[in-house]
């Protein structure tokens, strides 16, 4: 790549994103078997962060019950 | 609705412990996207994730860009399909935050001027100054796809060309690929995409 890093990362993601956007729906479901995923049953895997809180806010969330624990506790 | 200025982050949220179901799924619900729309956009998302850094996860910036749309700030035109839109929507949440990235690092100035000596040799003389940071997310996230498609030389070739900014046609004129070739090589590039943006794990 002739260009800065940052400059041609963006071009790749924007050539990649075209791909992506032309893909057809099967191929995304096809990605998520070939991972075990059923994206037809409730609560499939492929939607984490998606439909659910991702796991960077389930563990931002258990962080912030964390802190607050002291301050809840009854010193006496 | 005035438009937020800042992004809504996961630490944001559970500072504020707002328990409420994701903008995702809300527009869901509503029918504004399919299931399949929803795991297009996540890959679009992880995609375009490789390019923040990492205080800030694809998910952020996934539910972020569904919330604006939620909240009328921004409007999907008629006949614009929504996962493209969203993907559009995604693009700016990205490009405002480097620029208050950018706001912000102006008032380093030390830093920003010992960078310069060492960036000006190899930046494109019309961009705008390049952030430290993001030069180095950058450098990160090219060795990262790299490794993706290691054990495909054409996609690498065709990598390589989507970042110097080339057209498919480009691409195939300058590789000397037929359509065929061009097209198998591009399905297999979206088909290692596909399983990177659908894949557990909190890393893009």
């Amino acid at each position: 790549m002739s260009v800065r890093p940052d400059v041609g990362l963006e071009r790749l993601i924007h050539g990649l994103e075209q791909e992506l956007l032309e893909a057809a729906d099967e191929e995304f479901m096809a990605g998520a078997h070939d991972l075990g995923m059923n994206p037809q049953s409730r609560g499939s895997a492929a939607f984490v962060g998606v439909k659910d809180f991702g796991p960077q806010l389930v563990s931002a969330l258990r962080r912030a019950c964390e802190e607050r624990r002291p301050r809840d506790v009854d010193p006496d | 609705m005035a438009k937020r200025q800042t992004m809504v982050t996961t630490r944001e949220m559970a500072g504020g412990m707002e328990f409420v179901q994701p903008p995702a799924a809300r527009a869901l619900a509503m029918r504004l996207v399919t299931d399949c729309d929803l795991l297009r956009l996540k890959v679009i998302a992880r995609l375009h994730g490789r390019s923040l850094p990492p205080d800030i996860s694809w998910a952020d910036l996934l539910q972020e860009a569904f919330a604006r749309v939620l909240d009328g700030s921004r409007t999907i035109p008629p006949h614009v399909p929504a996962v493209a839109f969203l993907a559009g929507v995604m693009r700016s949440i990205k490009a405002e935050h480097w620029r208050r990235r950018r706001r912000a690092a102006a008032q380093q100035p030390a830093l920003a001027h010992e960078y310069q000596v060492v960036a000006a040799e190899t930046a494109e003389a019309c961009d705008p100054q390049p952030d430290p940071e993001r030069w180095l997310i950058a450098a990160q996230q090219l060795q990262a796809i790299g490794t993706l498609f290691a054990q495909d030389s054409v996609a690498l070739q065709i990598i390589a060309g989507l970042g110097d900014g080339l057209t498919a046609e480009e691409i195939r004129r300058t590789l000397g690929m037929s359509k065929t070739d061009y097209d198998s090589a591009r399905k297999r590039m979206r088909r290692a995409l596909i399983r990177a943006g659908l894949t557990l794990g909190v890393k893009q």
